[in-house]
């Protein structure tokens, strides 16, 4: 009986977290690419492009690790977005 | 110019500290002490500093180096040494270390002062740095909507989600480095900004020739262009040479102070005085009270 | 009877589940063996974030449900019940499924990299172009062969549409309270739940007599504008709260079927090998079962975009390659179990709802009626009038969020390709990358196609773009497996993919010949004249690409040494 309950209590909580994260999926999409436009940014005048000079973007640099990440991430993303872009778009 | 003006407020029992910002320094030799880049004793009321271009640029360097070595985990301090060389050859970090060291003037030397005169450097370089607190502003204030919206929608994903993997970054403002690291920046150069703006008398020194007027009319609109007023004109060297010239219209609305060419020259420090600098004060000091 | 379809249906699937699917994963993958996922061993944060496998599972299963899973099987009854079962049933364990567990296996392999990537690495460059161009033209398809599913569902049934508008306002004001306000999803869901039941009342009580055309112009209005509104505010509540429809529509379809014991006596098992199924409305021509089921039903059995959904997000998310099986076999047969379920209500209620107007009735419509019908009737607590409604709007609503995405999907690959003009052609660039013309050009070529080509010919033309993709994937593949697991295995994927790329590739010569030239039997007809040569240029395209690929699979094969 008691393992009835819990498979029934994990079943529950997989589906809630389900809930969750289909609520947010796009959402997070959408977040994602907002840091990695404030990440090119700032960081775009290491890279030659008219951004905000270097100095503002040196003070900004010891804060920006999780930027960083996601302006690699999406940096390599950019190559190949259409696998990405499929999987979040619900076209199916 | 700024020499004359400097030494005649001291003489007339205001402290004064004199500061130059022109990498050619040549305020020493004027002067006739050797400047250093901490307030020296000229003569009674009158004290002199020259910046360090140099190594206002490396310390600024320095400083963010530290942070970097504080707030980054171990691999990533490994290349910054070299990244920093590189560094402080990109555009825009002189004008910034230009400001850093006018802001160390005000914030820590001026309280010992009376006034504060700066000799600037060159048109270019004295353009860019004024300019650069109003240009920059723009950036940090959009660049801060971006950051509040980010921010937002952080805190909106992890509300609902909060085994998400944005929940491990920062979702409130008062959290947030960069955020305030952007207020901080921004508070900085409105401080700056108000300085340049509201709580200086900017005069422009130019020759009796063509040429000159030509780059006083730039100057000029270029202060307009960022909200800068232009409290005087110095006429420098009247009477050097006979060609001819005029002082354009847009140049009128600014108070005139002519000053007489010297033909033997300026050795000394008391050659200062032969230039007669008592309009221009008075000036000054009206618009100061 | 419905039971012993359903339950036949669940155990085929967990048999071929325990039995296929493990001897994939464990003799030809060796995935007990495997080096670390991705997810963990490239967990950035970001993207690689290793996921618990049914957390995964729900999130893949509701990417690829849509209304395709739907649309095909409804259209394939026309053959009799049995022959769409067969195909679903089988179709699906040996490709479909099997096509979506190596796709997303391969991915995961190749570091969470797209099926594009991986197909350009083992076929050579010209796969990665042939996706482009496959991704365009289903773009276009698909808003061809939906919108006048979508259009026919509102003209059909003038409750739909205010029923879909107040859906869509109950979404955006949920869409508030959820991110927005401090109420929170627990809240926000309620609000939105009852918004849902409001939105039903009130497009009962407005129902609107509008033709067909009118209909048509609100949709091409609403995928430009839709299209560029900012997600948060229509496309990622919406999206939430119509995965309510999937699960409350799966769950009480299948209690009801399993439960009703009703005999499929609404349509004949078999009717004829060329039932007359794909054609323009009014000049349907007789289709053979083979080779063109693959045109009828293409989700529920295979379906080519869930290898780009699963190599996309979901491979840089599974947690092992174990669980691939999970997540891409496991998925792909579910998506099964719905399609049987259609089946299902039509053939054993399509009768008492529609009577001799069944097949005449459009296929949506013959769907909505039947899986009503049958709910209603095994489950009176949900009265007919609620769930041909709820019904007719989960279809739609599915089919509207597609048309949405695929505008800005397609948006963006015709601003990708038109780069190369960049240089050549300034001019011509500059306008194709203007996101509004971009928008316009998907919107417009779909609709008119729509309009005067009927979903009879648009759909089997999506579907056939769809499921040549497949085949291009399949026999990457195959390749795949070749080259980088296990050569002992190859002919194991091999023959299923040169099987179904014969198919589908006679399939759409078969098109070609029999269906395009009906359009220009009049030639009066300008309307007939451009969708017969747009569709058929477009098909024609398709196959050249094919032809080209299939050239480049052969020497690959021939050309590489296989590594263990």
């Amino acid at each position: 009986m008691e393992t009835i309950l819990k498979k029934l209590r994990f079943i529950l909580d997989t589906m809630l977290q389900v809930n969750r994260e289909k609520a947010c999926g796009i959402l997070e999409f959408e977040l994602k690419e907002l840091e990695n436009i404030f990440s090119l940014l700032i960081l775009g005048g290491f890279v030659g492009m008219p951004s905000p000079p270097v100095p503002l973007a040196m003070e900004l640099l010891p804060y920006m690790e999780r930027e960083l990440t996601i302006m690699l991430a999406r940096s390599d993303m950019a190559q190949d977005p259409l696998a990405s872009l499929m999987g979040i778009l619900e076209v199916d | 110019m700024s020499a004359a003006f400097a030494l005649s407020l001291a003489r007339s029992g205001k402290k004064v500290l004199i500061a130059s910002l022109d990498p050619a320094h040549n305020l020493g030799d004027v002067l006739g002490t050797k400047l250093h880049d901490k307030p020296g004793k000229v003569e009674a009321n009158l004290d002199a500093l020259e910046i360090d271009l140099n190594s206002w640029v490396k310390r600024y360097l320095d400083e963010s180096r530290e942070e970097l070595a504080r707030t980054y985990s171990y691999n990533l301090t490994l290349n910054l040494n070299s990244f920093f060389d590189i560094m402080k050859y990109s555009p825009g970090t002189e004008e910034y270390a230009m400001l850093w060291a006018i802001e160390h003037i005000r914030c820590n030397l001026a309280g010992d002062y009376d006034i504060v005169v700066y000799d600037t450097p060159p048109t270019a370089l004295s353009l860019r740095f004024l300019a650069m607190p109003a240009i920059s502003n723009l950036w940090i204030a959009e660049l801060t909507k971006l950051r509040e919206r980010i921010l937002s929608k952080r805190n909106t994903i992890t509300r609902i989600n909060p085994t998400s993997v944005v929940a491990s970054s920062c979702v409130d403002k008062a959290d947030d480095k960069i955020y305030g690291k952007l207020g901080s920046i921004k508070r900085r150069l409105s401080d700056l900004s108000s300085l340049f703006c509201k709580e200086s008398y900017i005069a422009v020194v130019l020759n009796p020739d063509v040429l000159s007027v030509s780059e006083a009319i730039r100057i000029k609109e270029e202060l307009d262009r960022i909200d800068i007023p232009l409290s005087g004109l110095c006429l420098n060297k009247r009477g050097v040479s006979t060609t001819a010239w005029t002082l354009d219209r847009s140049l009128a609305a600014s108070p005139l102070f002519e000053f007489d060419f010297i033909p033997k020259g300026l050795h000394k420090r008391d050659d200062l005085a032969s230039i007669d600098t008592k309009d221009l004060v008075a000036d000054f000091l009206a618009t100061k009270s | 009877m419905t039971t012993i379809i359903a339950l036949f249906a669940l155990a085929l699937y967990f048999i071929f589940y325990f039995t296929y699917g493990k001897t994939i994963r464990d003799k030809v993958l060796k995935s007990g063996s495997a080096a670390v996922a991705p997810s963990q061993r490239l967990s950035d944060g970001v993207d690689y974030v290793p996921t618990n496998k049914y957390v995964l599972f729900g999130h893949h299963f509701a990417s690829i449900a849509g209304a395709g899973p739907i649309t095909g099987p409804a259209m394939a009854v026309a053959w009799g019940w049995l022959p769409g079962l067969l195909w679903i049933w089988f179709g699906n364990v040996f490709l479909g499924a099997i096509h979506d567990y190596l796709a997303l296996a391969a991915s995961v392999r190749y570091d969470g990299r797209s099926m594009q990537f991986v197909a350009q690495d083992l076929i050579g460059k010209k796969a990665g172009k042939t996706f482009a161009w496959f991704i365009l033209f289903l773009c276009i398809l698909v808003v061809a062969a939906f919108g006048d599913i979508v259009a026919g569902q509102f003209a059909g049934d003038g409750r739909v549409f205010f029923a879909f508008v107040f859906f869509c306002v109950a979404a955006v004001i949920a869409g508030f309270a959820m991110y927005k306000s401090k109420l929170g999803l627990g809240w926000g869901s309620l609000i939105g739940l009852v918004l849902i039941i409001v939105a039903f009342i009130a497009g009962n009580q407005l129902p609107v007599k509008w033709s067909k055309d009118v209909y048509f112009l609100i949709i091409f209005v609403y995928i430009v504008l839709a299209s560029t509104l900012p997600v948060n505010l229509l496309l990622q509540p919406r999206d939430y709260l119509s995965s309510f429809f999937l699960y409350f529509g799966l769950i009480v379809g299948g209690i009801a079927a399993l439960i009703s014991f009703k005999s499929l006596d609404a349509i004949p098992i078999f009717t004829s090998f060329s039932a007359k199924l794909i054609g323009p409305a009014g000049a349907l021509q007789p289709s053979p079962f083979w080779p063109t089921v693959p045109l009828i039903i293409a989700c529920g059995a295979l379906s080519g975009f869930h290898a780009l959904v699963a190599a996309g997000t979901s491979s840089k998310q599974l947690a092992k390659e174990s669980d691939a099986m999970f997540v891409g076999y496991g998925a792909m047969l579910v998506e099964g179990f719905l399609s049987t379920l259609v089946i299902i209500s039509i053939a054993a209620f399509g009768g008492l709802a529609l009577g001799d107007k069944l097949m005449a009735t459009p296929a949506l419509g013959r769907f909505v009626q039947s899986f009503a019908k049958m709910v209603s009737t095994v489950l009176p607590i949900f009265p007919m009038d609620f769930m041909t409604l709820f019904a007719a709007v989960w279809v739609s609503t599915f089919a509207l969020t597609t048309l949405d995405t695929t505008n800005r999907l397609g948006r963006y690959i015709i601003q990708e390709m038109a780069l190369p003009m960049k240089d050549k052609n300034p001019g011509a660039y500059g306008l194709f990358n203007n996101k509004w013309v971009a928008s316009l050009i998907i919107a417009f070529v779909g609709l008119y196609l729509a309009r005067s080509g009927g979903y009879t010919t648009l759909w089997p033309a999506f579907s056939g773009a769809n499921q040549l993709l497949a085949s291009i994937v399949m026999l990457t593949v195959a390749i795949w497996v070749k080259k980088k697991l296990n050569p002992k295995y190859t002919m194991a994927v091999l023959i299923p993919a040169i099987l179904l790329w014969v198919t589908v590739t006679c399939a759409l010569i078969w098109y070609e010949i029999v269906i395009i030239p009906v359009f220009f039997r009049d030639m009066s007809k300008m309307p007939n004249v451009i969708t017969g040569s747009t569709v058929g240029a477009i098909n024609l395209f398709m196959l050249i690409l094919n032809f080209i690929m299939i050239v480049s699979f052969i020497k690959n094969y021939k050309d590489t040494k296989a590594t263990a």
